[in-house]
């Protein structure tokens, strides 16, 4: 567990509804080594999003532990694990979230604010990451001004300013054009190379097919490791 | 805001009005009466008296000047013996009878100066029984109501209020009563035994009781001052609750947001200080724009209520209270909001989502 920077071990999730209790992981053991990219594939309700939660802390499970970048999410508060993710975990998300009140620049400085890191050089860190993912002419811009790709590219940015261990995307070019998706697929490629750990969720055949590892999910198991299966990847 | 601070300037004025004077009990005989022979009667029939001040109250005939309530030229002039505590005035301008007890002259109060536009060391001319005299003006004094003062004896002579002798004779005595403020019923009591002991000795006379006028000025005030505080608390409540509501709605439309937050690290002390902080910068712009309405609203107050008193107006001191208390019905008004906000965990939102 100790040498893995992602250790999920025996997972269940239940959620209770309306409907009666829905179970959404069914005792998951997923292990993760640093420098790895790792895409999560499965049908639309399998547990994915639910696994991915459970990784960056979201959601906590109802009985198994889960251990992410040397610590033990299970028994942490929400507060805590609000803070501990600020700084370890970048989350990247479908539809970008940047905030559209903020200039792209103020949305990528904003983890730095809430973490305290980085004093004095949040603006020059900011500039830098934006660099990193290639918009830097966006810094100025408010997200309405920009394209989707670039408002990916820009969410990126935000998730990799305090430096975290893992970079978390849960389906980050479902909502792109193909261009664009190739684009930052390639970026989170480039990031890989660069020892960055990657775990996304994806509904892409042919990006799912460049990743070197990845784990299929069908209610609420994983099922299979290794190849991608068409089925599995079809999108919805 | 406007309306506390008129009634506190109300307050503080009219309080200020009765605490000048240093005697609780005005005797005003029907007659004439010598100052000694009566002062005598009540201090050895009546216990609990301190002293007893003689005076003349009078309205003269004041050149240049025009009563704002009664559109005469008549002021009101309080004859009192400046060697003694009887009134204690807060002279402004000149020196009054601080050096000299028996100085001749008057002693006006700022607002009465004002309108005839005189100041110490001028001159007023006071026209009593056909006959003109002119007086130097040897002090102003801040009270709140248009008022002369001058010494007794003067005064006297000038109104024509004299004994057969022709000595002055006072118009009224000022009791002083024994013991520290004492209450209304207590200063009832000896009104009554000052009376009996001035009826058995033939003299019949008018008692004033100025504890109990004030005391209900006082409660005059409070009950105009608690029905328009009434209104203003029902504003404030009903302010109160819109901050709660509009932050309550902000939370819900914002948990996008809140989630996203949460995401890349921001606690829950965080995102309930933004709200917090929202919250505090509606408040304050309320605030910036209620001040000067305030400030209007006072001024139209007074003006309905048709107050003459000298000195009331828009306490300045009621902004920083209204402030104050602005940001604690703030504050109170936004914690529930922004707690709500701190405690929603990126799960929940992202499910509702």
């Amino acid at each position: 567990m100790n040498d893995n920077l992602v250790g999920l071990e025996n997972v269940e999730k239940v959620f209770k509804t309306k409907a009666g209790p829905f179970t959404a992981l069914r005792g998951v053991d997923l292990q993760i080594q640093a420098g790895e990219f790792v895409a999560i594939v499965g049908p639309s309700g399998s547990g994915k999003s639910t696994l991915i939660n459970m990784i960056t802390g979201v959601d906590r499970p109802t009985s198994g532990e889960v251990h992410v970048a040397g610590e033990r999410l299970t028994g942490m508060s929400e507060n805590k694990v609000a803070k501990w993710r600020g700084s370890n975990v970048g989350v990247v998300f479908q539809f970008f979230q940047l905030l559209p009140t903020l200039t792209v620049l103020e949305n990528v400085m904003m983890p730095m604010h809430y973490c305290r890191t980085y004093k004095g050089q949040r603006r020059e860190r900011a500039l830098e990451m934006l660099e990193l993912v290639k918009v830097p002419e966006t810094a100025d811009s408010y997200p309405s001004q920009i394209s989707g790709g670039q408002q990916q590219r820009s969410a990126i940015a935000r998730a990799l300013v305090n430096d975290p261990k893992l970079l978390v995307g849960d389906e980050p070019t479902g909502n792109l054009d193909t261009i664009s998706a190739g684009l930052v697929f390639e970026l989170f490629e480039e990031l890989v190379r660069q020892g960055k750990t990657i775990v996304m969720v994806t509904h892409d055949r042919e990006l799912a097919s460049r990743i070197p590892r990845v784990e299929e999910v069908r209610d609420g198991r994983i099922v299979g490791a290794g190849e991608v299966d068409a089925r599995l990847v079809a999108g919805d | 805001m406007g309306i506390f601070a008129v009634f506190a300037s109300i307050n503080d004025k009219i309080g200020g009005l009765f605490d000048a004077f240093g005697y609780e009990i005005v005797v005003v005989p029907n007659e004439r009466q010598d100052f000694d022979q009566v002062s005598a009667f009540i201090s050895d029939g009546v216990d609990g008296i301190n002293q007893i001040f003689p005076g003349v109250t009078v309205a003269v005939e004041l050149e240049g000047y025009v009563d704002p309530d009664f559109n005469t030229s008549q002021l009101q002039i309080l004859g009192i013996d400046p060697a003694t505590d009887s009134l204690d005035l807060d002279i402004k301008a000149g020196a009054a009878w601080k050096e000299d007890p028996a100085r001749v002259g008057i002693v006006l109060s700022q607002g009465v100066a004002d309108q005839i536009d005189k100041d110490a060391g001028d001159t007023v001319v006071l026209v009593a029984q056909g006959e003109s005299a002119e007086f130097p003006i040897i002090g102003i004094a801040s009270f709140a109501a248009d008022q002369g003062f001058m010494e007794w004896q003067a005064l006297a002579r000038l109104v024509g209020s004299t004994l057969a002798s022709g000595d002055p004779a006072p118009t009224a005595l000022f009791v002083q009563m024994a013991g520290e403020d004492p209450s209304a019923d207590e200063v009832d009591d000896i009104i009554k035994e000052i009376d009996e002991v001035l009826q058995s000795n033939g003299i019949s006379a008018a008692l004033v009781n100025q504890v109990a006028a004030a005391e209900e000025i006082a409660r005059l005030i409070a009950i105009f001052g608690l029905i328009f505080e009434s209104a203003a608390i029902v504003m404030i409540a009903v302010g109160a609750i819109g901050l709660l509501s509009t932050l309550s709605m902000s939370v819900f439309e914002r948990q996008r947001e809140i989630g996203v937050m949460r995401s890349i690290g921001a606690s829950s002390f965080t995102v309930a200080s933004q709200f917090l902080t929202e919250g505090m910068l509606v408040g304050i712009s309320a605030f910036i724009v209620a001040a000067p309405l305030s400030y209007l609203l006072g001024l139209g107050l007074i003006e309905s209520l048709d107050i003459t008193i000298e000195g009331i107006g828009y306490e300045p001191i009621a902004l920083v209270i209204g402030l104050i208390g602005l940001i604690v019905i703030t504050v109170l008004a936004s914690l529930g909001p922004s707690l709500g906000a701190a405690r929603r965990t990126v799960s929940s939102i992202l499910r509702y989502q």
